[in-house]
């Protein structure tokens, strides 16, 4: 559900609780497209609230509630992969990267979403994010193409590549059906 | 749609970040946030000088002051020890006159007395 307008006409005309509400409204999408992109939560964080500081100080440009979704999605995107190539600049070495305590193997839905946003997260970055648009947004491929600034087919050839690679290392490490 | 992207669709559905994450925005928007200065405002600055700007100019102005008062005070008595130096070698140089002179007529004195006696 998109924001009403007259909150995004209020939040330019500097109304601080219009803005306040657009932040609410939109920061499980920020927060969650750089979460699956990232995958470490402190750092999704930060990237989110640059992303909500980069809109205050763009408000005007902003035409109406999808173009701010739209926006929102695209700068968040962009600014993945600047992060992404920032960090890989130095070495690091994440939680999530380390190996799990040996512990009987419980096959529950938790454990299989996290293996399989922790195999998102070894994708590389354009087709990690296409995942992230795709299922976590629900978007068509040309919205994505367009977000990305790049050709359908490209978004196409990465998705379907994306998914074969999943499938084959769910199947191989978890050894479930697919 | 396949199982697989059905569990994608699970797997990366949003989350919400940390609570207070608003505020932290805004926190962060006020930190980062300068009010624009109106035109007189700005006409103003450019006439007045910035307290740290006048102090560095108040610190300057003071060395160079005592600088300069040093030196001219240092020149003043060079040239009073200069000026005293000379009146020595002048008075010097008067007795030595005065003592060339007392010579010159002792020594004239006895060449007139000299050939009156033969």
């Amino acid at each position: 559900m998109d924001l009403g307008e007259e909150t995004l006409t209020k939040a330019v005309r500097g109304d601080q609780a219009a803005f306040a509400a657009i932040v609410r409204h939109h920061k499980s999408m920020v927060y969650s497209i750089a979460y699956h992109f990232l995958h470490e939560s402190w750092q999704a964080e930060e990237l989110a609230q640059d992303v909500f500081l980069q809109l205050f100080q763009n408000l005007k440009k902003i035409e109406s509630s999808a173009h701010l979704t739209f926006w929102l999605r695209r700068v968040t995107s962009h600014r993945c992969i600047d992060w992404n190539r920032r960090q890989s600049l130095r070495p690091r070495v994440s939680l999530e990267e380390l190996p799990e305590p040996a512990a009987p193997e419980v096959r529950s839905d938790p454990l299989l979403a996290r293996r399989l946003r922790q195999l998102v997260s070894n994708l590389p970055e354009k087709s990690r994010l296409i995942i992230a648009l795709r299922y976590q947004e629900d978007l068509q491929l040309a919205e994505i193409a367009e977000i990305l600034d790049i050709p359908l087919n490209t978004v196409k050839s990465h998705l379907q590549r994306s998914l074969a690679k999943l499938e084959e290392q769910l199947t191989s490490t978890e050894k479930l059906p697919v | 749609m396949n199982p697989l992207e059905e569990r994608l669709i699970e797997s990366l559905r949003r989350k919400d970040p940390s609570p207070g994450f608003e505020q932290k925005v805004l926190s962060r928007i006020a930190t980062q946030t300068v009010p624009r200065a109106g035109l007189w405002q700005r006409m103003l600055t450019g006439l007045t000088i910035p307290r740290y700007r006048l102090t560095t100019v108040g610190l300057t102005a003071a060395l160079l002051i005592s600088v300069g008062v040093a030196g001219y005070y240092q020149e003043q008595r060079k040239r009073a020890e200069g000026e005293a130096a000379k009146s020595q070698v002048m008075l010097a140089l008067q007795i030595a006159s005065n003592r060339l002179n007392q010579a010159q007529k002792a020594v004239l004195g006895r060449g007139n007395r000299s050939p009156s006696r033969d």
